[in-house]
């Protein structure tokens, strides 16, 4: 019953594979994983590396070079202020995604009919390639914060509100009633059954809508910014230097997959009672 | 070990293909969808109304321009589509049957999750100038990490007591493959073509936006850099039209089709 | 009807570090003809293995593994722990599945669904169905092949002790309705004298410690004083056994 809408469902829907060619590849143990995927990384480095040196042009800097970059940007506090610049325009847009998403969700998760009339708009939200929401945001809100900040709550609002919806589905009619049986008062039934369902819901909307928002709004930067990793993209791409792209982009993949980490962390944290969650 | 970008049918866009969506309740969703439109144009003084874009559309059509691009972007698009599925697909159940190529690519992978699409168009651009090759390495590099991730779970999902159990009545080898590896692998293979498609499109338009002279990207480009806004919208018309026709009357019957004993 | 023949089997399992590990240790065993032989013994007595090696799903150290039958190929039944359904198709298509549409396959399959009394769900899918019900369509599947041999790997041991008695009798009734030559694999000592004619004792190393033979009427009822009697005797032996190797241990 309390399933989480989140993008990969690999929850109840799938039927649990009941054998394996491989055993369990899923969860490697011991040091062994780091060792093979840490020589992997070093294998795609110098395949990368070779390729560069046979090439030997600028257009495609050697490992070392890009190295630098990242070294030079985040010693230089470029990173980070570029970084903390995009982070807080995709928080500001989660804000008013949650007050959006809230708002939808509950209406979805209490009438059929505003499902039903939700529907189109929000698979037309949640599909539309990134090129058109951030030509969208340039043209609207010019080069300013406004932009990301904006398509970044697009981009995170069907996600949002579709946990929403069914966060409020899940909330159990049995427990309802026992709330009932024992005089709850509505206060009560808020608390300590609406919004413990309803925060898990949200933050899994949160968890991928931020992986689906963060793309969309470094492209929103590179089409019209003033500051933000996206913005130092496209500057590097107008002066032509690989190496600054190459590290930036370096940049966002690790701060992406800490994020995006942390936020795991976190919800297996805090939501450990849902054991489907893992 | 996994990052959590979204690799797999949204459980949300099929719940709502599922749930019936009642002929008023769209109906009211796509005069909303105009209303709010038209607001935009009263209040956004360059923003052109629907009237305007799909006369332009028109028009696009009657000059030929729409057909003419939409095949040089098409022909991309399924070659570098094809590409990531195949090399995604041998990848992919490498890593499924492997456990020492699921421990060797899946990091790498999760890596390549993580870059945007416009990376790879700037790249591409910077790489190969202006011609076919741009749009289709984007498209081809875009697409193969979700082909990979899902064909990856797809070969997992082989369930191998009841290819035992078919072995031990002496079902024969092709009736294996058709009647339980392909049923078993059907969802997750639907999945990895939904979302190679829905990345790679994106990453075409990109491609085409920063480095080509022809296809569906560079001629709203062109509309959009000659500040006829109304063009540029008819264009975007185009592109949500063919997703939710991709969607909905390919993907989503296919995909229903191959899961329909789930439900049962 | 067919025939098991089993001649100086060996089997080793070889781990990582090249460790040899004999589970089956020539084992000498026929069994053939309209009879119901189980095979039982403590865990780690290669019963398992034993039937797989015997269905072909698993390979043999040394020895040989004859099934025969009145024509030339046997035709091999396998009824498992668990119902191992194609949860992507109806019960029907699950029966025909595994007769590969052999000419008269659905008269067949419907005859044994009608005995164990599913036939309604003929149309349903897998997951429709509780797990007794499931495990039901998979010993009418093993039967629905009309096999030379039919193999059972402790095929109740994952129900409710209810249901596995109702399943019981489903399967002795089949049993004497068609006589096929059985081979069946359990650790319930008491499930194997109220189901089978001989019953094979392995011991732990994989060989073959007793073979007793009941003969009591059909159709056994558990409640029988004699099938009882019989139960209680076959069980201290086993007791015996299995303290024996506890000591050995």
């Amino acid at each position: 019953m309390t399933q989480t809408i989140t993008p990969p469902a690999t929850g109840a829907e799938q039927p649990a594979p009941r054998g394996r060619w491989s055993k369990n590849p899923g969860q490697p143990t011991g040091p062994r994983q780091w060792v093979v995927s840490g020589i992997a990384l070093i294998v795609a480095i110098g395949g990368w590396a070779a390729v560069a040196a046979w090439v030997n042009d600028p257009i495609l800097p050697r490992p070392a070079e890009v190295l630098e970059q990242v070294i030079q940007i985040t010693m230089s506090g470029e990173a980070f202020t570029n970084f903390a610049s995009s982070i807080s325009k995709i928080a500001a847009g989660f804000l008013i995604a949650m007050v959006g998403g809230l708002v939808i969700g509950f209406a979805m998760g209490r009438s059929k009919f505003m499902t039903s009339y939700f529907s189109l708009p929000l698979f037309v939200l949640g599909n539309m390639p990134g090129l058109t929401y951030a030509v969208f945001g340039l043209l609207i809100f010019g080069v300013g914060a406004g932009g990301p900040i904006v398509v970044s709550a697009l981009v995170a609002l069907p996600f949002i509100a579709m946990n929403v919806a069914e966060g409020v589905r899940s909330v159990d009619g049995n427990l309802l009633a026992m709330c009932e049986a024992f005089n709850r008062n509505r206060r009560d039934v808020l608390r300590h059954l609406y919004l413990p369902a309803l925060a898990t819901f949200v933050f899994a909307g949160v968890r991928y809508g931020f992986a689906m928002a963060w793309k969309v709004e470094a492209l929103t930067e590179v089409f019209g910014a003033s500051d933000g990793v996206g913005f130092m993209i496209r500057k590097a791409y107008q002066e032509f230097q690989v190496a600054d792209m190459l590290a930036w982009t370096t940049l966002f993949i690790i701060t992406m997959i800490l994020i995006e980490r942390g936020l795991a962390y976190l919800e297996t944290r805090f939501f450990a009672w849902r054991k489907d969650l893992a | 070990m996994t990052v959590t970008i979204p690799t797999e049918l949204p459980a949300w866009q099929r719940h709502l293909k599922t749930q019936g969506m009642s002929a008023i309740a769209v109906t009211a969703a796509l005069l909303s969808i105009l209303a709010v439109w038209q607001i935009a144009v009263l209040v956004g003084n360059r923003v052109p109304s629907p009237v305007q874009t799909v006369e332009r559309l028109v028009s696009e059509a009657a000059i030929g321009e729409l057909w003419h691009n939409l095949a040089i972007s098409m022909n991309r698009f399924v070659l570098g589509l094809v590409l990531a599925l195949v090399v995604g697909a041998v990848i992919g159940v490498l890593m499924g049957m492997s456990k020492l190529a699921d421990l060797a690519f899946s990091d790498l992978n999760a890596a390549a999750l993580a870059i945007p699409a416009v990376i790879w168009a700037l790249l591409t651009t910077m790489w190969f100038g202006f011609g076919w090759l741009t749009p289709v390495v984007t498209v081809f590099l875009s697409g193969l990490p979700f082909v990979i991730v899902n064909i990856a779970k797809a070969t997992r999902a082989v369930p191998a007591d009841l290819v035992l159990m078919a072995r031990s009545f002496g079902v024969p080898r092709g009736h294996i493959l058709r009647h339980i590896v392909a049923p078993a692998v059907a969802g997750s293979t639907v999945a990895a073509v939904r979302f190679a498609i829905m990345s790679a499109w994106n990453g075409l338009l990109l491609a085409e936006w920063f480095g080509s002279t022809s296809g569906v990207g560079w001629r709203s480009r062109y509309w959009y850099d000659a500040n006829q806004l109304d063009g540029f919208f008819a264009w975007v018309l185009v592109f949500i039209l063919l997703l939710v026709i991709a969607d909905l009357v390919l993907l989503g019957p296919i995909e229903r089709y191959a899961t329909r004993w789930r439900s049962a | 009807m067919g025939s098991i023949e089993i001649r100086d089997l060996v089997k080793d399992f070889h781990d990582r570090q090249g460790n040899r590990t004999r589970v089956i240790d020539g084992i000498d065993l026929t069994i053939s003809g309209e009879t119901f032989v189980s095979v039982v013994g403590p865990s780690g007595s290669g019963k398992t293995t034993l039937l797989n090696i015997v269905s072909g799903i698993e390979t043999h150290t040394s020895g040989t593994v004859n099934l025969r039958s009145a024509d030339d190929d046997a035709r091999i039944g396998y009824v498992f722990q668990d119902a191992r359904l194609l949860p992507w198709r109806t019960v029907m298509a699950n029966l025909g599945f595994v007769q590969h549409e052999r000419a008269g396959w659905e008269e067949r399959a419907r005859h044994y669904l009608d005995l164990v009394g599913l036939s309604h769900c003929a149309d349903r899918y897998p997951a429709q169905l509780s797990g007794g019900q499931q495990q039901r369509i998979g010993i009418a599947r093993a039967f629905a092949v009309e096999p030379d041999v039919l193999l059972m790997d402790e095929p109740f041991s994952h129900l409710d002790a209810m249901t596995s008695r109702t399943l019981r009798e489903h399967l002795e009734r089949l049993w004497l309705e068609s006589r096929r030559t059985v081979m069946f694999v359990t650790h319930d000592v008491t499930e194997a004298v109220q189901l089978s004619d001989r019953i094979v004792v392995l011991e732990p190393g994989g060989r073959i410690h007793e073979i007793i033979d009941v003969d009591l009427p059909r159709p056994r009822k558990a409640s029988d004083p004699a099938v009882a009697m019989l139960q209680a005797e076959v069980l201290a032996r086993f007791e015996a056994l299995e303290a024996r190797q506890a000591v050995v241990a």
